[in-house]
């Protein structure tokens, strides 16, 4: 935590010098509305607030999961067949290349308005990195003990699940992280075009041109990729605790 | 028990050794010596069915795994100590007792009873060596492959688990193959040496060192073992 405490003191100054510029009327809240303003702006507009923090919440954090199912599998399947993997793999490099936001309005003609748009707008952004970061790690097992495990008459599946999986557990792990900041983006852009929650939120809030709202819109999602981030390392924490994975 | 017939491996244009004839008697100790990159090690590979011949062919012993000892110690770091020997067990027949009695046997002979729940991580050096040697030995193996397992271990430590390994060797008489570019190690440890001598790969040469049964301390500090030395250094060198 002590890291983080230079940070922080540069939000609380920063935060603090707004407030008191704003107090002084040196300082346009049209733009950039102070602490305070946001704060009641929130209240103001808690329930339909909330409404929308807890749908993209909630979409964020399945888009992750269904992510890294999807990911996690896909790669398993490249690292067992590499005839797969080389008629897959540059399709989904392809893919990765081409702007959310452009996918975007062809996923609302698929799948209609709604929460499947969004999460198969989400999961088309975050699945990537996952893919790539497992089956680096899986291709990139110690050769010794790759052989080791030849030596031992050991079958592909039993070297893949006692020794690639655990030994790709730190690139599985930054593919994850890597990923739980594309769902929320993925979940914005789809929300954008399928409505609801926090990026809706942001859309109506700029043809009104209401700016704290916007803010506040904002402030939300930095807390929501906050909170995967700190689950995760959490989940890491207690994992490596008990399993030191690295090779 | 084990014979290569005409042997040659060759790395695109060169070949790192050619003709290759001999046979392995069950229990032989061999160490196989020469300088850095004469093929030592990939004769070793060839010998564990890892790698492949380019020439001739090879006899294989009836169905068997062997253990295998790398320079590194090659252990899974989220696995600990008795979880790392216990890769070393191939036989799905045994149960599970059966495995924890084995795995505790090795363990108590590799002097590592105590760390049996440590980590990789939580080990010196030496200690992670035997837990590699352990995973090796467990389940009596009947051939061993150890590629220049103490060559990053000080001398201490390298002298104590030569003469361990020796002892082990005496009592269970396994068919040891041990690559090694120490002509002191492979003197001491081994009854028969593969020789590659500098300059000349292709040169190779098979001895029998017909050594006296003395103690592995003794024997280290005798004339017999001095002069074997000596010998060795001037076949490698080519003044023999």
């Amino acid at each position: 935590m002590k890291q983080f405490l230079p940070t922080f003191l540069l939000v609380v100054v920063a935060t603090a010098v707004v407030e008191i510029l704003n107090k002084i009327g040196s300082w346009d809240a049209q733009l950039i509305p102070p602490a305070s303003v946001i704060l009641d702006t929130v209240i103001e507009n808690k329930e339909s607030f909330l409404s929308a923090f807890w749908d993209t919440l909630k979409l964020s954090a399945q888009s992750l999961a269904l992510s890294f199912a999807l990911g996690f599998t896909l790669a398993i399947i490249f690292s067992l067949n590499d005839w797969i993997k080389r008629a897959v793999f540059p399709l989904a490099i392809f893919f990765q290349t081409v702007p959310i936001i452009a996918i975007a309005p062809l996923l609302v003609i698929y799948l209609g308005y709604g929460p499947q748009t969004i999460l198969a707008s989400a999961v088309f952004v975050s699945v990537f990195p996952i893919l790539a970061n497992t089956l680096v790690g899986l291709d990139t097992i110690n050769k010794n003990l790759l052989e080791l495990f030849k030596v031992y008459k050991r079958t592909s599946l039993q070297t893949l699940f006692y020794l690639k999986i655990p030994g790709s557990y730190h690139f599985i792990f930054s593919g994850l992280k890597i990923s739980s900041g594309l769902a929320v983006i993925g979940v914005v852009a789809g929300e954008f075009v399928a409505g609801g929650g926090l990026g809706s939120l942001i859309d109506t809030s700029r043809t009104q041109q209401r700016i704290d709202l916007v803010f506040a819109a904002l402030i939300g999602l930095a807390l929501i990729g906050l909170c995967q981030i700190m689950l995760l390392n959490t989940i890491n924490l207690l994992i490596t605790r008990r399993r030191p994975f690295k090779l | 028990m084990l014979e290569l017939k005409n042997a040659g491996k060759r790395f695109n244009s060169r070949w790192l050794f050619q003709n290759l004839n001999f046979q392995v008697q069950t229990g032989d100790f061999i160490s196989i010596l020469g300088p850095s990159g004469c093929g030592k090690s990939t004769l070793l590979r060839i010998l564990a069915e890892l790698d492949t011949l380019t020439d001739g062919h090879i006899i294989q012993p009836a169905t068997t795994t062997p253990g295998f000892v790398f320079q590194e110690s090659c252990l899974l770091p989220w696995l600990t100590v008795y979880e790392n020997v216990a890769i070393g067990i191939s036989k799905n027949t045994l149960t599970n007792s059966e495995k924890s009695d084995q795995i505790e046997k090795i363990l108590k002979t590799v002097k590592l009873k105590d760390a049996a729940s440590l980590f990789p991580h939580q080990l010196s050096g030496g200690m992670k060596m035997r837990v590699s040697i352990a995973r090796a030995l467990i389940n009596n193996k009947s051939i061993l492959f150890l590629d220049e397992p103490f060559a990053a271990l000080d001398d201490f430590i390298r002298f104590e688990l030569q003469e361990e390994l020796l002892e082990y060797w005496k009592q269970h008489k396994m068919t040891v193959f041990f690559v090694t570019h120490s002509v002191t190690e492979s003197v001491f440890l081994s009854q028969k040496l593969w020789l590659f001598p500098q300059g000349d790969q292709l040169q190779f040469q098979e001895l029998d060192l017909k050594k006296s049964d003395t103690s592995p301390h003794m024997y280290r500090q005798s004339p017999e073992y001095f002069k074997l030395v000596t010998e060795i250094s001037d076949r490698l060198r080519g003044k023999k």
